[in-house]
């Protein structure tokens, strides 16, 4: 499948502190890619590196088409009216020879597409978070991107507009390619076909949400959820102690008439299936409930990740 | 360099000036001040024959015009690069299909442009000497001339501090301290016996280039320190754009 950015051994240093190190991901044509990471993992500056906003120090970046980027503050004008703003994007992004007449509408056909039509004549400074955003992204597209980098674009909308902006990105594949770093997992759980970590400047997982999940397990990351009836801090490090877990939660819960305690674990190694666990949960002091193993979704592995060491995960 | 591109961006800038409510305030301050002037040099002048109002009105009209652009030029220039870098815009720029050296021009144009507003509004002084009978016009153009020149050294100046900080109130402080010293280097000639090292400070003194057009004199000197001085200026301000990427 062809791809519409690649990155292959990216390095990047700045301020005397290496940024990337040997860093690579591939977006595929026509999907909507997630990036994530932690603060500070060097999202940003692949966003800048991928947007010719930065140099790389050495390795290679491809992009195979016009970039569109909206950085996490929208680049606006805000004493220009929407419109305005678009028709001085398309000029500065496209220098074609066109009229004002042939500009205005290729800029209308973004501003209907971009569900913008009730605010088009309406100064930047006062339109709210969200149309901002919206317009944001309107000039992102607005001199024919084929791919289009969108940092942080959720931040700060009411649920209103989280729906119109899930609604406007999905509008736009698989015509264009999307490369979307967020915080919002849920959003990067509903938007996203494909998704890519980052940890200390490197890439520690990369694919399809299956693909990363099933990478996840070989990290021996699987989730079990437990109810039982006693649980203390002494079972916790005597199961720590025994290297049958990586890491126990729990808490007590209170609508259960037999469980008192509802656990979060995750086991110490692939092959522990669990079944030494719930022998150990089983005794009489503890008396298990219920035990289940839980899909792994992209909040725990992005916990775990930020946890984590870069080193360890690879 | 393309024509077009500059033409997008000064067409785009000179409209948020007009916008602006900032510029029509300077404009009436500006036009009070050298209104004042011009009525005090035009009363202490003794009478109103033409080599009287040449030395008594116009050089020390046009001093002063200068002076006053030492102040007003920092304001003119301030957020020409900082607000843009502050609000993200200049990111925009810099990746659309403008060069920097487009960018640079249509920023120094822009502001080139709300000077030159200024400047014109002069004429209404001039219009009244020429009622008078006043006949001289080979120092006025001269003088106009080297007020163009200066001011567009003070644009230069202004800009390149812009470019160094997203504080636009930082960058005018700066613009203003270089174009005070730069006036200032003509007092601590005077401090030295070293008459090479007076020359080299005196050189780099823009008001003291400026001086000789306001005395209707126009030397290929001057014009060629003018020249370098944008030159060297405009490569900072591009240096300075270029480190952005690094």
């Amino acid at each position: 499948m062809e791809n519409a950015i690649s990155l292959v051994n990216v390095n990047k240093d700045y301020a005397g502190r290496r940024i990337l190190h040997q860093f690579s991901m591939h977006v595929r044509k026509g999907a909507i890619h997630g990036f994530l990471g932690p603060n500070g993992a060097g999202k940003t500056t692949t966003l800048k590196i991928l947007n010719q906003l930065l140099q790389l120090d050495s390795g290679d970046c491809h992009l195979s088409g016009v970039v569109g980027f909206l950085p996490e503050e929208a680049p606006l004008y805000k004493d220009m009216l929407v419109r305005d703003y678009l028709m001085f994007c398309y000029e500065i992004k496209t220098l074609n020879q066109l009229t004002k007449m042939e500009i205005l509408e290729k800029v209308e056909d973004v501003i209907n597409r971009c569900g913008l039509n009730h605010f088009e004549k309406r100064l930047i400074r006062h339109l709210s978070k969200g149309q901002k955003q919206k317009v944001g992204i309107a000039q992102a597209i607005v001199a024919d991107a084929d791919i289009i980098i969108l940092d942080e674009p959720m931040v700060g909308l009411d649920p209103i507009a989280l729906i119109e902006l899930r609604q406007l990105l999905k509008s736009l594949v698989p015509e264009k390619t999307i490369l979307l770093s967020s915080h919002q997992l849920h959003e990067v759980e509903l938007l996203c076909d494909e998704v890519t970590f980052i940890k200390d400047g490197r890439a520690i997982a990369s694919g399809t949400l299956a693909q990363v999940q099933a990478q996840f397990s070989q990290w021996n990351r699987r989730k079990w959820i437990a109810r039982v009836g006693d649980f203390s801090e002494q079972f916790k490090q005597e199961l720590i102690d025994n290297k049958m877990i990586s890491s126990l939660e729990y808490k007590t819960i209170i609508n259960d008439p037999w469980a008192k305690f509802e656990l979060e674990i995750f086991l110490a190694n692939t092959e522990n299936n669990g079944f030494n666990l719930s022998r150990f949960l089983a005794q009489e002091k503890i008396g298990l409930i219920s035990f289940k193993e839980e899909e792994v979704d992209l909040e725990t592995m992005f916990n775990y990740l930020n946890q984590t060491k870069a080193e360890e995960c690879n | 360099m393309q024509l077009k591109a500059i033409k997008i961006l000064v067409k785009k800038e000179i409209k948020d000036s007009i916008m602006n409510p900032f510029l029509y305030i300077v404009c009436g301050l500006f036009s009070l001040v050298m209104g004042w002037l011009f009525f005090n040099y035009l009363l202490s002048s003794r009478d109103l024959s033409t080599v009287n109002i040449r030395e008594q009105v116009i050089t020390p009209f046009f001093g002063n015009l200068n002076f006053v652009f030492l102040f007003i030029c920092p304001l003119i220039t301030m957020q020409s690069f900082s607000e843009e870098s502050k609000s993200g815009t200049l990111d925009q720029l810099i990746s659309s299909k403008l060069s920097l050296s487009d960018i640079i021009w249509g920023k120094i144009i822009s502001s080139m442009f709300v000077v030159l507003m200024l400047v014109f509004l002069t004429l209404i002084h001039l219009t009244i000497l020429f009622n008078s009978g006043f006949n001289d016009w080979g120092i006025v153009f001269t003088a106009y001339v080297g007020i163009i020149l200066s001011t567009l050294s003070y644009v230069f100046v202004g800009c390149f501090f812009s470019s160094l900080t997203e504080n636009m109130f930082v960058a005018s402080l700066m613009t203003f301290t270089f174009l005070m010293g730069s006036m200032l280097l003509v007092i601590s000639v005077n401090s030295t016996q070293n008459v090479m090292l007076g020359m080299m400070i005196q050189y780099l003194s823009i008001p003291i280039h400026y001086e000789p057009f306001a005395k209707g004199v126009l030397r290929s000197y001057d014009l060629v320190f003018f020249m370098s001085f944008y030159l060297l200026f405009f490569l900072m301000i591009k240096k300075s754009l270029e480190a952005r990427k690094w």
